[in-house]
């Protein structure tokens, strides 16, 4: 199976940095805790850490 | 009514699914572990077939044939605790997505897997504007994955 990154690219999310990573998820019509999902299993599978400060911008837009 | 279920996929899997296209893997890929403490298991590509009166000389190779062509396939059956929910991925998602998942709906109900709650999910990344408002008349919830 691809990666996450690969599959947030294809919907047009940017990848190369963490903040316009966090800037696309939160564009996506999904919930707070969908988001954060997103984001928790994306940290997992590349390995690396997304600062507390970033995760705090995400709002609800379901 | 026929249902070909295959085997049951534990949530943490991680595998790809058999005979989901590239399109449809890139979204489950970032639909899944948004919801995936909701399930207990995934069917893919679930075969509903519906029931069809062939003519008596119709041949069994071509019997085999005709109800493959007339299945109606389920992109990923997710199993709850109450029932199951059907998730229909589709990169541009017009409004037949809804009737589509409909008819899945009807099928399942038809078929021995009848006890339960069973609900309707399309997920997309480029769904028309309309869909939101029909399939919510519908019951069917629309997720956009896209930006």
């Amino acid at each position: 199976m691809g990666s996450l990154k690969t599959s947030l690219e294809y919907v047009g999310i940017k990848t190369a940095t963490l903040e316009s990573l966090v800037v696309g998820v939160n564009a996506m019509q999904i919930s707070k805790s969908d988001k954060h999902n997103i984001l928790f299993r994306y940290a997992q599978e590349e390995g690396v850490k997304i600062p507390d400060s970033l995760l705090s911008n995400l709002r609800d837009t379901r | 009514m026929q249902i070909n279920l295959g085997d049951m996929y534990a949530v943490d899997w991680g595998g790809r699914p058999q005979h989901m296209s590239q399109k449809d893997l890139l979204l489950w890929r970032i639909y899944e572990p948004m919801i995936r403490s909701r399930y207990l298991g995934y069917y893919y590509d679930v075969q509903l077939i519906p029931d069809i009166i062939l003519p008596p000389e119709t041949t069994p190779s071509m019997k085999k044939v005709w109800y493959a062509a007339s299945a109606k396939r389920i992109d990923v059956l997710a199993v709850t605790k109450k029932g199951f929910d059907i998730i229909e991925l589709r990169d541009l998602a017009g409004v037949s997505a809804v009737s589509a998942v409909e008819v899945y709906i009807l099928l399942l109900r038809q078929s021995y897997l009848t006890a339960g709650e069973i609900r309707g999910i399309i997920v997309s990344d480029y769904p028309d504007p309309l869909l939101f408002t029909f399939a919510a008349a519908k019951g069917i919830e629309v997720v956009k994955l896209g930006i």
